[in-house]
């Protein structure tokens, strides 16, 4: 397992009509995600757009096959390079750590307080590389030292309460891509982190994208990070795909009222502070309105908007977007 | 960490100073007179020998004069002599031995049975093996120890002859293992279900959550990532309840006639005998204390964030 290895292959992740509900304690259903579309191809990097609540992590966790024991998947397809991961089972177990991989947003809690993080990393050889210790602390290091961690001999042997948040994230990286998956599926990864330290780490995953042809599907609700890194971008609102399409179609010519709105709260893409908080807040995902989720916020909506639920369709360019007002008018 | 040691070693002082004028103040309070108490209820001491071995206890003189007294022997490794003369530290010496066989033994009992049920019912939460856990512990802490001590020796004991009935004249381990076990009881069903609870709350951290998504097959999950975290309280209760254990179990002790450091303190009281009581308390105190620092220290092997560097 040499840090050369030949570049990530396959067809990487494709999610089609991915619905999934949860059952409160009460009795009702919960829609956390509805008729997700959502593709990553190899050497891609997809950015998941959309406030907390928007179901962008249940997405994720989805694809992991890491969902809570209440969440059902109630209709839907998630492949990973052609192989079928739902229902969770025997394939996504196979897949995970090896073929693909999650990063989450808070490396401490995310890291086993008892054992050092070089144990951890190393923890990939010894189970799926079947190394032995002194060969998987060989590759460790040298995996440390592609994370850019400095000192990677010390910081073997360090805890995780040791080190700081950016360090920490870059141990979570490391031990992610230590078989060299396919897609790396990140969920906040620096939203805890400060911005200079979240520059290094975007960086970072970045290069992994470019140089060996790395899937990477980022979950984030800040714009100015999605701007940074993204080739694609899929917005999502109350557990629904709005609008997809290139970084530059859906940052730059957006064409959903949420985007837009989104857009505008954004100060590091319209280069001014203009902090326009969308009107009200997000439907209750147990109660969600007929017809499309963002209608009671919507500037310009429509008395179909209250009838029927907008779906994704391609406005041109490859660009796609559910909304009855804007999807119409086809440049 | 020597740093430290030595710290919490200093700590003892004032502790083992504030507990033993308690000690000495309540027995020493008791009413009626210990000299007389010797003779039993009938007879009377004359008043001349009363009178002698009241001045040989320096009983004439004032509390905090005998506190000193006592603590200036203590001091030098003198426990002192009981009201006939007795050296205390014979007393203890004797005793002892009964007690740490009961004790370790009990203790380990808890830690080889407890911690494997808590472990058993943690990981099927919910389903039977843990309503099994639940109800048999909730049994264990409704009962009183007593009750347990004597349907034992009666049934285990006398009707089926499975075990010595009392006392410790088959030596270690048969003579101890059913009142240990007893003993144990109490302390196996709180290991038990805090075994449990920190497994099952431990089994939902992230970092579980994340080792899954590494695709570290289950077993390795609970043997190499959450058997370690969740035994961090459990180690801590286990050493407390050592603590306790050496202590001596009155009880436990006076029903199957073990003659440990319980029964000793539990005669001496009766007795009215105050140099033995404050000296065996003395110790238990000082034990207790050292324990806990012991365990204390080995905490830090199971959590380094708790490390004293």
């Amino acid at each position: 397992m040499d840090l050369h290895a030949p570049k990530p292959r396959g067809r990487g992740v494709s999610i089609r009509d991915l619905s999934v509900q949860f059952r409160t304690p009460s009795g009702s259903v919960v829609h956390a995600a509805s008729n997700v579309e959502l593709d990553v191809a190899p050497g891609e990097c997809v950015v998941v757009l959309g406030e907390s609540g928007s179901g962008k992590s249940v997405t994720a966790r989805a694809t992991m096959g890491l969902l809570e024991p209440n969440a059902h998947i109630a209709s839907g397809s998630i492949t990973l390079d052609g192989t079928e991961l739902l229902p969770p089972g025997r394939a996504i177990e196979a897949a995970r750590g090896r073929r693909i991989s999650m990063v989450f947003q808070d490396s401490l809690s995310a890291l086993n307080p008892v054992h050092t993080v070089g144990a951890q990393i190393a923890e990939m050889f010894q189970v799926h590389g079947k190394l032995s210790t002194r060969r998987a602390r060989q590759e460790t290091i040298q995996l440390m030292r592609k994370v850019a961690i400095p000192d990677p001999d010390r910081r073997f042997r360090a805890y995780p309460h040791q080190l700081s948040g950016g360090m920490r994230q870059r141990i979570v990286i490391a031990m992610a891509l230590a078989l060299h998956p396919q897609v790396l599926i990140a969920d906040e990864p620096t939203t805890a982190l400060d911005v200079t330290v979240q520059a290094g780490i975007l960086d970072l995953l970045l290069g992994l994208v470019r140089e060996e042809g790395m899937g990477l599907l980022f979950i984030t609700h800040d714009v100015g990070v999605a701007a940074e890194i993204a080739d694609r971008v899929v917005v999502m609102y109350a557990g629904s795909v709005v609008e997809a399409g290139t970084v530059e179609q859906v940052l730059v010519r957006p064409r959903h009222p949420y985007t837009r709105g989104l857009l505008q709260t954004a100060p590091s893409v319209s280069h001014a502070r203009r902090d326009q908080p969308i009107a009200g807040s997000l439907p209750d995902p147990a109660d969600l309105p007929t017809g499309c989720a963002f209608q009671e916020r919507c500037p310009v909506a429509v008395p179909e908007c209250h009838q029927v639920r907008p779906a994704l369709l391609p406005v041109g360019g490859g660009q796609q977007v559910a909304c009855h007002v804007e999807g119409a008018d086809d440049d | 960490m020597i740093q430290y040691a030595l710290r919490r070693l200093l700590q003892m002082v004032p502790v083992l100073l504030g507990a033993t004028i308690l000690i000495f103040a309540l027995v020493f309070a008791l009413p009626g007179d210990p000299i007389q108490a010797m003779a039993g209820g009938q007879r009377t001491i004359p008043e001349p020998v009363a009178a002698a071995l009241r001045e040989r206890y320096n009983l004439n003189d004032p509390l905090w004069l005998q506190y000193l007294k006592y603590m200036g022997g203590l001091l030098q490794g003198d426990f002192g002599q009981d009201f006939s003369g007795r050296a205390v530290s014979d007393i203890i010496a004797s005793s002892w031995p009964t007690t740490v066989r009961l004790a370790i033994t009990a203790w380990l009992i808890e830690i080889v049975v407890g911690i494997p049920l808590g472990i058993w019912a943690g990981l099927r939460q919910g389903r039977l093996p843990d309503a099994l856990v639940a109800i048999v512990t909730t049994l264990v802490f409704a009962v009183p120890i007593f009750v347990l001590g004597y349907t034992a020796q009666i049934v285990l004991g006398v009707n089926l002859g499975w075990f010595p009935v009392a006392g410790t004249s088959q030596g270690w381990p048969t003579s101890y293992l059913l009142p240990a076990t007893i003993l144990g009881l109490l302390g196996l069903a709180t290991t038990a279900r805090l075994t449990r609870t920190s497994l099952i709350e431990n089994l939902q951290a992230d970092y579980v959550r994340t080792a899954v998504a590494k695709g570290i097959p289950r077993r390795r999950i609970i043997r190499h990532h959450v058997l370690r975290n969740s035994l961090v309280p459990v180690v801590t209760y286990l050493g407390i309840d050592l603590g306790f254990l050496l202590g001596g179990a009155v009880i436990i002790e006076g029903i199957f006639n073990l003659p440990g450091l319980g029964y000793e303190i539990f005669q001496a009281i009766q007795q009215q005998n105050g140099p033995v009581v404050v000296g065996i308390s003395t110790l238990l105190v000082a034990i207790f204390i050292i324990v806990n620092l012991v365990v204390d220290l080995l905490y830090g092997l199971l959590d380094p964030r708790t490390r004293h560097v």
